[in-house]
């Protein structure tokens, strides 16, 4: 019997996110949505945050929600800067984090969007 | 026994040209280095460093700043000291500087000793730079001075063979 001992850090991590913004009628393209993110490790961890590789793998524009990929070690980071952004462009805005997890498979599914039909 | 260990940072302010800087205080560095972590590490290196942070001495004629630290945070301060490009002169400007880190020690005395034994390493170096045949003759006296051995009185006679 062989033992694996994890060391926590997966190679990567998934977020599933939504930007809500106060104004319901804004419309953020992607690019927008890069810079809010930016603009929320920038202010939590500086340049050398800010330059965090975060990729964006899906965008959905109706919803403002989001895809991103972050490298392990950098995840507590990311999620606790999008947790602290609370304005942008003077907006008040806020980051909606449905769901984390090192695999990407696990947004195919998502128990927190199940129906259930109680008859 | 559980106690907070420091690092001395000892680094020296080297200016464009050999200016007698005496608008340069305490409080001007602690900002400088306050703000260059705020620039490089955000709100959560301002959380890291602050405890802990402090100015113990600075020369405004040798330009010998030091500056205090937890150990735990010794590398964030010495990765952003050589970002600080300027500094604050009294009338509302920016002079260009650059602090050049020269020591790091555990405690005030252990730096003070490197410093006394670095300047007299460097007295001679500056003798070289002396143009005036006056400021020659002082710069020998003050090498002269830091360089004599106190020497033990001799007691005759002490042992009784």
């Amino acid at each position: 019997m062989k033992r694996i001992v994890s060391k926590g850090d997966a190679p990567y991590y998934y977020l599933k996110v939504l930007l809500e913004f106060e104004d319901k009628t804004m419309a953020v393209d992607v690019l927008t949505f890069r810079t809010v993110i930016m603009k929320a490790m920038m202010s939590m961890y500086g340049e050398v945050g800010a330059a965090v590789q975060i990729d964006i793998l899906k965008y959905e524009d109706k919803t403002i929600s989001a895809i991103l990929r972050v490298a392990g070690s950098n995840m507590v980071k990311l999620w606790g800067a999008l947790t602290m952004l609370s304005y942008y462009d003077e907006k008040p805005c806020a980051f909606r984090v449905h769901q984390v997890s090192p695999f990407l498979m696990a947004f195919a599914a998502s128990s927190r969007q199940l129906l259930l039909h109680t008859e | 026994m559980v106690r907070f260990k420091h690092r001395y940072v000892l680094a020296e302010l080297i200016f464009g040209k050999d200016l007698l800087i005496y608008n340069i205080t305490q409080r001007v560095v602690y900002a400088a280095v306050r703000d260059i972590i705020e620039q490089l590490h955000g709100r959560y290196g301002i959380g890291l460093i602050t405890p802990g942070l402090s100015v113990k001495y600075i020369n405004e004629y040798t330009r010998m700043v030091m500056v205090r630290c937890r150990r735990e945070n010794l590398k964030l301060l010495t990765s952003a000291i050589p970002f600080i490009k300027h500094l604050p002169d009294g009338k509302g400007g920016q002079l260009p500087c650059f602090l050049r880190t020269l020591h790091v020690g555990g405690s005030i005395r252990a730096c003070q000793k490197w410093l006394v034994q670095h300047n007299r390493q460097v007295l001679p170096t500056l003798l070289l730079r002396c143009t005036s045949k006056e400021e020659k003759s002082r710069m020998r006296k003050s090498i002269f001075n830091s360089t004599l051995v106190k020497e033990e009185p001799w007691n005759e006679g002490k042992d009784d063979t």
